[in-house]
């Protein structure tokens, strides 16, 4: 950021406008054009400087480190270029028009005109159905000025006119800045950063108040819902009745199947652990309460292969055996019922 | 519990270890060989009973899911009985829903759809998605999906 109206600070644009300013004084007065044209040169020799080679970029183009492809050339022409424009009037009426070549139209790919023969409208055309003449400069000077407008001519000369004011401006800002230094400031426009007055710096709001009671509600409701991770926590758990019950289920059926014995262990042998997993069922509010299930599981992760087991197998069948049985089932119009095996796994014989 | 030197020594196989599975499928398959099933050579769940050279009953097995396919409602109503001699089973009467798929029939028509809408939902609701909008296309049609 730079203070207002301290172009000392912004040294790169200015210099810019330097060099496009320099090209637009060039320009204007090789083509003789009225310093009306000031817009169209000012545009013209930008779009030219931006289709220049330029050390600041290693000798590559404006455009080309833009937009990523090279400049293209192909539709460059001399500026103020006479110009025949093609035109369609009445048959038997000149089919172009001439005109002079004053700039590149933004956003579409033709020419911008100006018209040296009054034919109604505006002075300006913007056409791709051109014809140049780039050998003369067209016509001369004085013929362009007559066909100018004149509230243009007036413009321009309100221009010089402000111009002449805007030197004025200048000095006068000279002379007043020179002073402005030890002036208290009063003009917001020159107030600086330090004298700025400072803004409240507030605390994040990430742990405020109302956040902390939002997450503590989630919470318990989460601890309230969860299922026990251990035998720990179900025994100390709001639901600890429920569990206990499901857990002498799961004893009580274990001790009718006989499905262990104890034994003083083997030398060098190791023990597979075991933990209950609590799993609580949502039932279908109304109807039926929350099932609550305990199951006691080994540590089958700390069997080894070849000393705890041999060979392992799942009883999973093929997706395609599901949609062939399908197939079959609708073909020949079967019967298809589901069966469910209830603790599948402890039907299984342990060697 | 106060003698700490004896450990449990299991006679039938438990949730977690890992030849439970096998042990279980050992068992299921010897069961129904012994019944009269032929085990397909291709896949290993899938089990036939034959009469002769024609397949009276199919069955598939997913660990303790079982399917049952027949053209005679006795049949299978027949093997029922056996499967509840000798296991401890629940009867789900005619197949809704397998491994999460949908099974929607409309015998008269001779249709049959398999969907997969309530396993879809069920996922979008464990991501807590079911409030989100719907996109017709989840990626613009703008979005490069490779560097070329």
């Amino acid at each position: 950021m730079t203070i207002p109206r301290t172009p000392q600070q912004n040294g790169l644009s200015e210099r810019m406008n330097r060099t496009i300013l320099e090209r637009v004084r060039c320009m204007r007065l090789g083509a003789g054009l009225p310093k009306s044209f000031w817009g169209e040169v000012v545009t013209i020799a930008a779009y030219l400087i931006n289709r220049c080679p330029s050390t600041g970029i290693n000798f590559k183009t404006p455009m080309e480190v833009w937009s990523g492809k090279p400049a293209d050339y192909s539709s460059l022409r001399v500026f103020r270029a006479l110009a025949y424009a093609h035109i369609k009037q009445d048959k038997l009426e000149p089919r172009a028009l001439k005109c002079v070549f004053i700039g590149y139209p933004k956003g579409v790919k033709g020419y911008k005109l100006w018209k040296l023969e009054s034919s109604g409208g505006s002075k300006v055309l913007i056409t791709r159905d051109v014809t140049f003449d780039e050998t003369g400069m067209g016509m001369k000077c004085k013929d362009l000025e007559t066909l100018v407008p004149e509230t243009m001519v007036e413009e321009t000369q309100f221009e010089v006119e402000l111009t002449n004011e805007e030197k004025d401006d200048v000095e006068d800002e000279a002379s007043t800045s020179d002073t402005s230094g030890t002036q208290p400031v009063v003009d917001p426009d020159y107030l600086l950063t330090r004298d700025r007055e400072r803004r409240t710096i507030m605390t994040p709001r990430r742990y405020g108040y109302a956040d902390l009671v939002c997450f503590s509600l989630n919470a318990a409701e989460d601890v309230h819902d969860s299922e026990p991770r251990n035998f720990k926590e179900a025994f100390e758990s709001k639901k600890s009745k429920y569990w206990l019950k499901a857990v002498n289920e799961e004893m009580d059926s274990l001790e009718k199947n006989q499905t262990w014995k104890l034994v003083k262990l083997p030398k060098h042998q190791r023990v597979v652990g075991c933990k209950w997993i609590f799993k609580k069922k949502e039932g279908i509010p109304g109807v039926e309460g929350p099932r609550y299930k305990a199951r006691l599981v080994t540590k089958g992760f700390t069997q080894v292969e070849g000393i705890d087991y041999n060979e392992i197998f799942s009883p999973v069948v093929k997706h395609c055996s599901i949609r062939i049985l399908m197939a079959i089932v609708n073909q020949f119009n079967l019967e298809l019922e589901q069966m469910d095996v209830k603790t599948a796994f402890l039907h299984g014989d342990l060697e | 519990m106060e003698d700490k030197s004896k450990v449990c020594l299991w006679k039938i196989s438990l949730y977690g270890l890992k030849q439970s599975p096998r042990q279980w499928y050992c068992r299921f398959d010897e069961f129904l060989l012994k019944t009269g099933f032929v085990r397909s050579g291709y896949d290993s769940c899938v089990y036939m009973l034959k009469r002769g050279e024609k397949v009276i009953l199919y069955l598939l097995l997913y660990v303790d899911d079982i399917l049952m396919a027949s053209s005679s409602k006795d049949e299978i109503v027949k093997l029922k009985e056996k499967l509840n001699g000798e296991f401890e089973m629940k009867d789900l009467g005619p197949a809704k829903r397998v491994l999460g798929i949908d099974i929607l029939r409309n015998r008269d028509k001779g249709e049959l759809f398999l969907s997969q809408l309530s396993y879809l939902k069920k996922a979008v609701e464990h991501f807590r998605m079911s409030n989100s909008k719907i996109v017709s296309t989840p990626l613009g049609h703008h979005t490069k999906l490779s560097i070329k």
